[in-house]
């Protein structure tokens, strides 16, 4: 099983020195993938801003939204984005995407928050259609850059609802998690991937892919569940109405953000006894040194 | 990122970068990001960024993230754009451009103030390191573009200068209305200028400013002619020696351009830049 790393994104504004270091040294560990998170109304960088300064700065390591809140965004201009940072990371972009559920952060993008699944499913074929050199829509001409990997950056989907996991089978190469979730949970999830994709006729396995918040160090296992309750309840609780977010945490996996190499390791082994092909190890600290101490479990 | 670590290096003063949608160029945040990150010194300016396109909540966090992760280098070339091909695309609507952008404008800069961005939900984040945001430099000829310099920019961009004194009338506009709106100083005044050192090379550039200039509809073969495209694309007025380009950067000067763009096109080896800055800097 692959081994990535997330930046402290939740509830830090990071800066330009931190975001290029950490991911060099991460690149240099060996990590397979470094992922940072988005959200509108918060302190973070811009998710594919974030990423480009990275891609700049490494060689090998995989990048990751995780996850991009798609029907915030035109697109069009997701596509491109995507497509010209893929080009210049060689084809190393994947494209964590699902659809958030936050009302601000709808507000602040300007677009409606009530049709965002069927958005999101319109948006994903557009996009597809960009990647493979087709006309975005009937009379427009095409339009670049060409992505590296064939047909657009890899894409994971996030989410519980059915639909969600529907779009795995349609759209991605697999489903990706949020911060905090318990096997069982993910494990059933998981099994339903798999069952609409074999029902969609998709050969092979859909990549499973988990995230876990956690970081060296009681202090700060115990400031990275502090990031993780900031980032969720930054603006009162979650919407109620709309489909559950991808990734809410219980407040009792919260308080179990693992702390050393050990604790760590074993909830890994729980990961991988569930099928999962890579887990990012997300701390929510801005310590650079969090990428040394957690480069022990390559 | 190997041109842009050579502009870095050779002293340009910034490196610019324009934005389309329906067509194959690069997106222009994602690539002047990509240069913040193996530079130190040289500005990045989008020449020029067509907002309406774009959410601008989006593209004002975007921005702000830019700004930051650059250490506050980033300069927005603005304008509202024209082709309908990339307005269908964006999913955004084209009649009402022209007020959709004003909008824009102020919630980016409440955005990049740290104000509420609207509706109550808050300020956005993260903060650009340059106060207030990016410093927004506008294209466009009509006197309400002109007018926006004044209320909320630093200066006037130009599209490619091959009419230096049609630029300058244009830029006299600019001036009165921003003396008009009380404001102290002068506004910027900057140019870009499609040039390239070699004969092959400039006519590389010229046939990537007729492709560029094609609008939706027209081929590129149909494009020379048509309203809007640029009188500068042709391989004629395309500066293709150190001596040409001097030229006619003297007379930008004298026109009393404050900077000016060499830009090239089609043309995609790195020693271009170096070419370049030996002529010109």
């Amino acid at each position: 099983m692959k081994i990535g790393i997330g930046t402290p994104g939740t509830s830090h504004t990071l800066s330009a020195d931190f975001v290029k270091e950490y991911a060099r040294r991460a690149d240099a560990a060996g990590f397979s993938t470094i992922t940072h998170l988005d959200r509108v109304v918060y302190s973070n960088h811009d998710t594919l801003i974030a990423l480009t300064t990275m891609a700049a700065v490494t060689t090998r390591i995989r990048l990751q939204t995780s996850v991009l809140l798609t029907p915030l965004r035109s697109a069009a201009l997701v596509a491109k984005q995507a497509a010209t940072l893929d080009v210049i990371s060689g084809g190393r972009l994947t494209l964590g995407m699902a659809v958030g559920s936050r009302r601000e952060d709808y507000s602040v993008a300007g677009t409606d928050p009530s049709d965002r699944g069927k958005r999101f499913d319109e948006q994903l074929a557009l996009m597809h259609r960009i990647w493979a050199g087709e006309a975005p829509l009937d009379g427009v001409l095409p339009m670049g850059p060409t992505p590296v990997q064939p047909g657009g950056p890899q894409v994971l989907i996030g989410g519980r609802v059915p639909v969600a996991l529907r779009r795995v089978a349609k759209w991605g190469a697999g489903y990706v998690t949020g911060a905090v979730f318990s096997a069982d949970t993910a494990r059933a999830i998981y099994e339903q991937v798999v069952v609409n994709w074999h029902e969609a006729g998709r050969e092979g396995m859909p990549r499973f892919m988990g995230t876990l918040a956690c970081a060296i160090g009681e202090e700060q296992a115990q400031r990275t569940a502090e990031s993780i309750d900031h980032y969720y309840h930054y603006r009162g609780p979650v919407q109620r109405g709309g489909p559950a977010p991808a990734n809410v945490a219980t407040s009792d996996s919260r308080n179990n953000i693992p702390s050393n190499i050990a604790a760590i390791r074993e909830v890994l082994k729980a990961c991988e006894a569930i099928g999962m092909d890579e887990v990012v190890v997300r701390p929510g600290v801005e310590e650079i040194d969090q990428v040394d101490k957690l480069s022990e479990l390559l | 990122m190997e041109w842009a670590r050579r502009a870095d290096a050779a002293g340009f003063s910034s490196l610019s970068l324009l934005d389309r949608l329906v067509y194959d160029n690069f997106d222009p945040l994602i690539t002047l990001t990509a240069a913040a990150a193996v530079t130190e010194r040289i500005r990045l300016m989008t020449a020029i960024l067509l907002v309406p396109l774009h959410s601008a909540g989006i593209l004002a966090k975007e921005t702000a993230s830019l700004d930051a992760l650059s250490n506050g280098r980033l300069t927005l070339g603005v304008g509202v754009g024209n082709r309908k091909d990339d307005f269908l695309v964006a999913g955004t609507t084209h009649g009402d451009r022209g007020r959709r952008f004003d909008d824009q404008l102020a919630m980016m800069k409440r955005i990049w103030a740290g104000e509420d961005a609207g509706d109550g939900v808050g300020p956005v984040g993260p903060a650009p390191v340059q106060a207030g945001g990016p410093p927004l430099i506008f294209g466009g000829r009509s006197e309400r573009a002109l007018q926006r310099i004044a209320k909320w920019g630093q200066g006037y961009v130009t599209g490619s200068v091959s009419d230096v004194p049609g630029a300058r009338a244009t830029f006299d506009i600019a001036e009165r209305v921003w003396r008009e709106a009380g404001r102290a100083g002068k506004p910027l005044f900057v140019g870009s200028l499609t040039c390239a050192i070699g004969e092959a090379e400039a006519q590389a550039t010229a046939d990537a400013g007729q492709r560029y200039y094609s609008y939706q509809g027209g081929r590129p073969a149909n494009a020379p002619g048509q309203p809007g495209s640029s009188p500068a694309a042709n391989a004629a007025t395309t500066p293709s020696t150190a001596a040409a380009i001097l030229e006619k950067l003297k007379e930008c000067e004298a026109a009393g351009m404050d900077e000016v763009f060499v830009r090239f096109a089609g043309v995609t080896n790195p020693d271009q830049v170096d070419r370049l800055a030996e002529a010109v800097l």
